[in-house]
């Protein structure tokens, strides 16, 4: 029989859930509209933030009221901790995803500077780092967690990769700058959102293990 | 709580059992030996007074009031011969003699003494009784003689100390038969306490799932039965459940090998059944069979329709997009019984393809109408002008040959669509030996005037070709002419167009390479479809009727050939690999 405090963790725990999969579809649907030049699904992205940030305080409120009145202890206590701070590392991706959906907003239906490629290569990473972060911590498994660490070396790569491709472009022809800067803003975001994504499996390995990992 | 053994408790109760035996038969004995100890004290106490009464005359008679001198010096003498304290007391009680106590006068009365109270009713009397004056338990056997009562008392020194060593003896002994008994009691308990330990062991493994396990030695009493019974109950388990896993199985099987993704989960959350293509079609990747949907799936809008069915328990009907781009058609079906809602079945079904088709069959409705209306809206045109013009000879010829230019293409398309519906139907083209070089060059010499036209460049070199091979003339001819057609259809004023091969292992590649606008790269792999042109526009510039290369793709298929293309901004290659062997 489930105790009234692992009923509440339950139901907070499929909240977390929700939130992930929403910030999932968040960068894929930015991404997306950003490939496809599709407006009209990056205002929806823009307008479905609000839907994010009222999960994150529902979800904090929660995990107060867990807190204050259950007194969690051990596993359940690291459980509520961790989605404390996965709380927050979502509604930032969330946040970011907005940012590039308005990145497609701003350019109004003309393609982007070049055809993407590595972008969409970095929300497919991004995505199943989150992907294995929820499997990680559904099966309690700590070393799928410590997988994820390693995927954001490659996000960084991509982001220094674009970078990279992006100047030179800027060197040779300067009326392109305000695209370029676009894509750099956008590829910035897309390694941002592969930080907290490790974050959020350092916030795993330590709900499993009890240990923190981050700046090792 | 620690379950008793049953071989403790046989301990215990024989131990009880033992104990009470021994202080039984300790009592008993002793009280026994006691009494009869007594009895032949007291016989031979009688006989003492007998005799004294026997030969003590004068006494004897009993009719002297006074106690003589004489009579005293008897009883003396007398208590001396035995070491027998000897009193004499009158028929009031008073003590008139005692061979122990000089001054008589300080005795009490012995009228209340119990065994003088009999003497005087019966004649004779005993009793015992603990003497205050010797300290000890005295035994007094008394006789009525005449006027007095001559009273014989004997301490109980002898009785008392023969029967502490009876005690002793039996103690020790009782002792030696407890221990004794209780090692018979413990070996005889373990003797038959092993066997109900080996059933308890053996059904303790069993029912942690270790089934290969049996009881190997049976012992020949009742525990025996017991054990023989477990050991078939086992068996009988044991193929129940082979039976069940069997259909388990069989059940997983079919499930999995169904096509479409079915789950089956219930109110409390928990994915109960889930099968392979579920796990495919939703990229789960997690081993465990078994989870909490929404830490399981990892798709908002699905979860979010999982939770609304289990809450409102209606079927529905829904079609999702997941995020690798497969679109789903969602089956809910609510599980319930009397009490309620139990659970849900989830149905998913890949419908991506069959969009795909949808779409496809729709743009080729939308292309061929168009491609038929076009030239029949420019011949009503033309015959509507010439009717107008009709006395102008010259104007009305001109006109005429501008429709019967379209009646022309409208054959064309309508031929080329008769063409490719019999390649896409009829599998009926005989193959014989032909020489591909030759068809090859058929085609270029039959397109070398409109070549020539743009200034076009033709150049070969198929010597790889130069043999025989097994293949149908008009199939070979219909892919090699229709694509090269394409290659100076597509190509620039002044261009180029190479055809040459490459051989490796079994396999000839014929690669025909131009030098036109090439094809960007997202359109590649639609260009066989019908009407599929990369220019939207739909421009009759190039001329064509926008089904030769999917005359190309279905002639090539029937000829087991394979084609693909690549392009860029130099122009685009087509490769036909053709097997040789």
């Amino acid at each position: 029989m489930a105790t009234h405090l692992e009923m509440e963790l339950s139901q907070l725990t499929s909240k977390v859930y929700r939130m992930a999969d929403m910030s999932m579809e968040f960068i894929h649907n930015s991404v997306e509209s950003l490939k496809n030049s599709d407006t009209k699904l990056a205002a929806r992205v823009v307008e479905s933030d609000s839907e994010m940030d009222r999960l994150e305080v529902e979800i904090d409120d929660d995990c107060i009221k867990i807190l204050v009145t259950k007194q969690p202890a051990a596993i359940h206590l690291r459980m509520v901790l961790a989605f404390l701070k996965i709380n927050t590392d979502l509604e930032r991706i969330a946040d970011l995803c907005t940012s590039i959906a308005k990145e497609t907003l701003r350019l109004d239906g003309k393609p982007a500077l070049k055809p993407l490629i590595d972008i969409p290569r970095m929300a497919d990473i991004a995505i199943s780092m989150l992907k294995k972060c929820f499997r990680a911590f559904s099966e309690k498994n700590s070393a799928l967690a410590k997988e994820v660490l390693a995927m954001d070396k490659q996000i960084d790569e991509l982001n220094i990769q674009i970078y990279r491709e992006l100047f030179s472009y800027i060197t040779e022809s300067p009326h392109i700058i305000s695209g370029a800067l676009g894509l750099i803003m956008v590829s910035k975001a897309m390694e941002r959102i592969g930080d907290h994504a490790k974050n959020i499996a350092e916030r795993v390995v330590y709900y499993i293990d009890g240990i923190n990992i981050s700046h090792e | 709580m620690k379950t008793k053994k049953v071989r403790n408790k046989i301990i215990l109760y024989s131990s009880f059992i033992l104990i009470f035996m021994v202080f039984f038969f300790l009592w008993f004995i002793t009280a026994s030996v006691y009494q009869s100890h007594l009895g032949i004290l007291e016989k031979e106490m009688v006989l003492k007074l007998n005799l004294m009464e026997h030969s003590n005359g004068p006494f004897a008679s009993g009719k002297k009031a006074v106690l003589q001198e004489a009579d005293r010096k008897f009883f003396t003498d007398i208590s001396h011969v035995l070491g027998q304290r000897i009193t004499v007391v009158d028929r009031k009680g008073k003590v008139v003699y005692d061979s122990d106590v000089r001054d008589i006068s300080s005795m009490d009365n012995h009228r209340d003494r119990e065994e003088i109270m009999n003497a005087m009713e019966s004649g004779r009397g005993r009793s015992i009784r603990y003497s205050d004056t010797l300290g000890i338990d005295m035994l007094y056997v008394a006789k009525l003689s005449g006027d007095y009562i001559i009273r014989i008392a004997k301490p109980l020194y002898d009785i008392n100390s023969s029967l502490t060593d009876i005690r002793y003896k039996i103690i020790i002994s009782g002792i030696m038969a407890g221990i004794i008994s209780i090692i018979l009691v413990i070996y005889f308990s373990n003797k038959i306490s092993r066997p109900i330990g080996e059933a308890i062991n053996f059904a303790q493994i069993f029912s942690n799932g270790d089934f290969s396990k049996r009881i190997m030695n049976y012992s020949d009493d009742d525990i025996g039965t017991l054990q023989k019974s477990l050991n078939k109950l086992a068996d009988t388990i044991v193929g129940k459940i082979n039976s069940l896993l069997l259909e388990q199985k069989k059940l997983e099987l079919t499930i999995d090998s169904i096509h479409d993704g079915i789950a089956l989960i219930d109110t409390g959350r928990w994915i109960q059944i889930m099968n392979a293509s579920f796990r495919r079609i939703l990229d789960i990747d997690t081993d465990s069979a078994r989870g909490v949907y929404f830490q399981v799936i990892r798709s908002s809008p699905l979860n979010a329709i999982i939770e609304l069915s289990l809450e409102s328990g209606q079927p529905g009907c829904r079609e999702i997009t997941l995020l690798n781009g497969t679109s789903c058609e969602i089956l809910i079906i609510p599980i319930s019984d009397y009490s309620g809602i139990q659970g849900i079945l989830l149905s998913l079904h890949d419908i991506t393809e069959r969009k795909k088709i949808d779409e496809i069959k729709a743009d080729l409705i939308g292309n061929m109408s168009h491609e038929l209306k076009t030239p029949v809206a420019i011949l009503k045109g033309y015959l509507e002008t010439m009717g107008q013009y009709l006395g102008d000879r010259k104007m009305s010829m001109d006109i005429l040959g501008k429709a019967i230019a379209n009646v022309d293409r409208q054959n064309t398309l309508i031929n080329d669509i008769l063409k490719l519906n019999r390649l896409e139907k009829s599998h009926d083209f005989y193959m014989e030996k032909i020489n591909l070089a030759e068809v090859v060059e058929t085609c270029i010499s039959l397109l070398k005037p409109k070549a020539d036209n743009i200034n076009l460049e033709i150049t070969s070199d198929i010597r790889d070709l130069d043999r025989l091979f097994s293949c149908n003339r008009f199939l070979a001819e219909e892919v090699i002419f229709n694509i090269v057609d394409n290659a100076i259809n597509y190509n620039t004023r002044g261009g180029k167009i190479n055809i040459r091969t490459a051989e490796s292992d079994s396999l000839i590649t014929l690669e025909i390479r131009d030098t036109g606008i090439g094809i960007p790269r997202e359109s590649l792999d639609r260009i066989f479809e019908r009407f599929y042109r990369v220019d939207k526009s739909r421009s009759r510039d190039t001329g064509g009727t926008g089904l030769g290369l999917s005359i190309v793709k279905h002639a090539a298929e029937l000829l087991k050939w394979t084609i693909d293309a690549q392009s860029d901004i130099n122009g685009t290659s087509f490769f036909i690999r053709i097997k040789t062997a």
